[in-house]
C-alpha cells in the first residue's frame, strides 16, 4: 500500500519528529554460489547480516527532539553496549541504533538536521496511514540562525547575547558519526550485542579571521581566540520569552585540522575552520 | 437620490515629507516602500496542519523619484555608506510616520530632456528595520532634530541651457536628452545571532552608464569592426547649474567611459536621430 506523505508518521522512541523526508532500506547480504556442472549460480547464499537503514531530514524542536537526547546519551555512556530505540516509519518499525547526526546553522534561516539509524534485527509492520492527531505546532519551538549565541553560557539570558567579544560566526555545521559494531556469534542470525567503538564529532565554522594552523594542531578556541567553548542554539521563543529551551554545541578540545578560504570578485572572504573531536 | 460622500476627507500630500537623515528631500514625485515578512511554510510528514516559520533575511526595498530643484542628497550614497529615512505622513499622529534605518542605494539615475527639469530616481534596499515611528523608536525619532527642511532651502532649477555636457564625441552635437545610471552592487554579510547584517560591503564593480539622444549633425558612426583595437574612451562630465544665477547644483564626472552602443534612425518626416551610450566601471 502506498501512502500520501501526510499519512506517514515518523516516531523515534515514541516521540514524533517533524520530518521533511525519510529514506528507508532493508537489505539481505546474499551472494551467488557457483559450482562446476552448473550454468549460472546454484543458489544465493547468505553471506552477511540482514540490516536496515533509515535516513531522516527534519526540523528539530529543542524540547521535543529525541535524536539529540539519544546522541548525548550514547556519547556519555561508559559501557560499550548500546541501547537501541524503537523507530516507526509509517507503520514499519524496528529497534534501531543511531549512526550519525548532523545539524546546520545559517543566519536568519530555519535550522535543519539529519540523522541516520541502523537496525540489525528484523523489522515488522506494514505501511499504515496515520496522522498526528490535530497537532498544532508553534514556530517558537524551532531553532533559527537568528537565535544562536556564541558568547555566553548564561542560562538566564533572554535572547542571544551580544557577540562583540568574539569573532563573528557566519555559519556553523555540526556532524557526528558513530562507529557502531554489531557482535555476531556462530549459530545466531542476529547480533547478540551492538557496541559503540567510538565516534567523531566535526565542527565547521565560518568566521572572518585567518590564523595559521600549527604543526601539532591547536584547539578551535585557542586558534580563533574565543572566550567560550560552546555555541548555544536557542529557539525562536527566546525572543518573546515563551520558550527558553536550547541546545549546546560544545567544541571544547576539538583540534583544528583544516583552515581554508575562497575569495572571488564581488564576494566576501569567509574563513572556514574544520575541527574534529573523538569520543 | 442625493449623492453623499462619507469619509475622512480628501487625501492631501501637502503635509507629507521625506527626510534623508535629518534633511528634507524636496521635489518628490513618487516614493514607494515594499517589504515582505520572511516566513515559509514548513510541512512535515504525517501532519495535516502546516506550521509557518520565520526563514530568511528581513529586508525592504525603497524607491523614490524627485525633481532636481535643490541639492541632490542621494549621489554621495553611491559609495560605501548607508542612510536612514523618515516619511512624515502628517504632524498630527507621529506614530503613523514611517521610519527606516540602514538603507543602501542599489541604483541611482538622473535623466533630463528638452523642456524638463532633471529628475533623480533611486532604488535602495533597507537592511535594518522599517516600520511605523512608534514601533521602531517609540515615537522619539529624529523629527525633533530636523536640520534642514525644504522651506529653508533655496530653489535651484536647471534649464537645458544651464546644463553643460563635456564629451569629446558630442562636441558641436545637438543633444536632446541624457540618461545617467549608476549601479552599485551590495553584499550584506549576515552572522548568527542577529537579524540585521553585520555590515554591507560594496560587492563587485560599480557600473556607470550614460546614454544620449542626439539630433545628428556631423557625427561619424564608429565601425563595429574597429573594436577592440579602437576603444573609444571618453571622459564625461555633466554640469547642472541654476538657470538664473548659474550656481552649481550638481556635477557628474567620470573618466574613461567607453562607447558601447550606437543606434541610428531616419525617417522621411523626422530629423536623423542618433543614440549613443557609454559605460564605465569603477571600484
Amino acid at each position: 500500500m502506498s501512502l500520501n506523505w501526510q499519512n506517514v508518521v515518523v516516531k523515534i522512541n515514541g516521540s514524533g519528529i517533524k520530518a521533511q523526508s525519510v529514506s528507508f532500506s532493508n537489505q539481505s547480504s546474499l551472494s551467488p554460489t557457483f559450482a562446476l556442472g552448473y550454468k549460472g549460480s546454484v543458489n544465493d547464499s547468505v553471506n552477511g547480516p540482514q540490516t536496515s537503514e533509515i535516513s531522516i531530514n527534519y526540523t528539530p524542536q529543542a524540547d521535543q527532539d529525541p535524536n539529540w537526547g539519544i546522541l548525548n546519551q550514547y556519547k556519555a555512556q561508559t559501557l560499550p553496549e548500546l541501547q537501541p530505540y524503537l523507530l516507526n516509519i509509517g507503520g514499519i518499525s524496528g529497534m534501531f541504533y543511531l549512526n550519525s547526526y548532523s545539524i546546520n546553522f545559517q543566519p536568519n534561516n530555519l535550522v535543519g538536521a539529519s540523522v541516520s539509524y541502523r537496525c540489525f534485527s528484523p523489522i515488522s509492520g506494514e505501511l499504515t496511514a496515520l496522522t498526528y492527531e490535530n497537532e498544532e505546532v508553534e514556530f517558537t519551538g524551532f531553532f533559527n540562525g537568528l537565535t544562536v549565541s556564541v558568547d555566553t553560557t548564561d542560562p538566564n539570558i533572554l535572547g542571544p547575547a551580544p557577540q562583540e567579544n568574539n569573532p563573528p560566526v557566519y555559519a556553523l555545521n555540526y556532524d557526528t558519526a558513530l562507529d557502531i559494531n554489531p557482535v555476531y556469534v556462530i549459530g545466531n542470525k542476529f547480533p547478540i550485542d551492538v557496541q559503540l567503538n567510538g565516534g567523531e564529532e566535526k565542527f565547521s565554522l565560518l568566521t572572518n579571521k585567518f590564523n595559521n594552523q600549527t604543526f601539532s594542531g591547536k584547539t578551535l578556541q585557542s586558534l580563533i581566540n574565543y572566550n567560550t567553548t560552546q555555541i548555544t542554539a536557542y529557539t525562536m521563543g527566546i525572543l518573546n520569552g515563551s520558550n527558553n529551551s536550547r541546545i549546546y554545541i560544545n567544541f571544547s578540545g576539538g583540534i583544528v585540522n583544516n583552515t581554508s578560504f575562497d575569495v572571488s570578485v564581488g564576494g566576501y572572504t569567509y574563513i572556514t575552520y574544520n575541527c574534529t573531536k573523538q569520543f | 437620490m442625493e449623492n453623499q460622500v462619507f469619509g475622512k476627507g480628501r487625501l492631501d500630500g501637502s503635509e507629507q515629507r521625506f527626510f534623508l537623515g535629518t534633511e528634507e528631500v524636496p521635489g518628490i514625485q513618487s516614493l514607494n516602500y515594499n517589504y515582505s515578512f520572511p516566513f515559509v511554510s514548513s510541512p512535515y510528514l504525517g501532519n495535516t496542519k502546516i506550521p509557518v516559520v520565520r526563514n530568511g533575511n528581513a529586508t525592504a526595498s525603497f524607491s523614490l523619484n524627485h525633481l532636481l530643484i535643490s541639492d541632490d542628497l542621494f549621489l554621495p550614497y553611491t559609495g560605501s555608506f548607508g542612510f536612514n529615512g523618515y516619511l512624515m505622513k502628517g504632524r498630527r499622529n507621529l506614530e503613523q510616520n514611517v521610519v527606516f534605518t540602514s538603507g543602501y542605494l542599489n541604483s541611482y539615475n538622473c535623466s533630463c530632456s528638452i523642456g524638463q527639469i532633471p529628475q533623480i530616481n533611486i532604488e535602495a534596499t533597507i537592511y535594518n528595520g522599517i516600520g511605523n515611528d512608534s514601533f521602531l523608536f517609540g515615537g522619539n525619532s529624529e523629527t525633533n532634530t530636523i536640520s534642514n527642511s525644504s522651506s529653508a532651502k533655496s530653489l535651484k532649477i536647471a534649464h537645458p541651457g544651464s546644463i553643460t555636457i563635456n564629451l569629446n564625441d558630442l562636441t558641436n552635437q545637438t543633444i536632446d536628452s541624457f540618461n545617467l545610471s549608476i549601479s552599485v552592487p551590495r553584499t550584506p554579510i549576515y552572522k548568527l545571532g542577529y537579524s540585521a547584517p553585520e555590515k554591507i560591503e560594496k560587492g563587485g564593480v560599480t557600473e556607470v552608464s550614460c546614454s544620449f539622444i542626439v539630433k545628428q549633425n556631423d557625427y561619424l558612426l564608429k565601425s563595429i569592426g574597429s573594436y577592440p583595437f579602437s576603444e573609444y574612451k571618453n571622459n564625461l562630465s555633466i554640469t547642472i547649474n541654476d538657470f538664473k544665477n548659474d550656481i552649481n547644483i550638481l556635477t557628474y564626472s567620470f573618466k574613461n567611459m567607453r562607447l558601447f552602443n550606437q543606434s541610428y534612425g531616419v525617417s522621411p518626416n523626422n530629423e536623423n536621430v542618433l543614440s549613443l551610450a557609454y559605460q564605465g566601471f569603477y571600484l
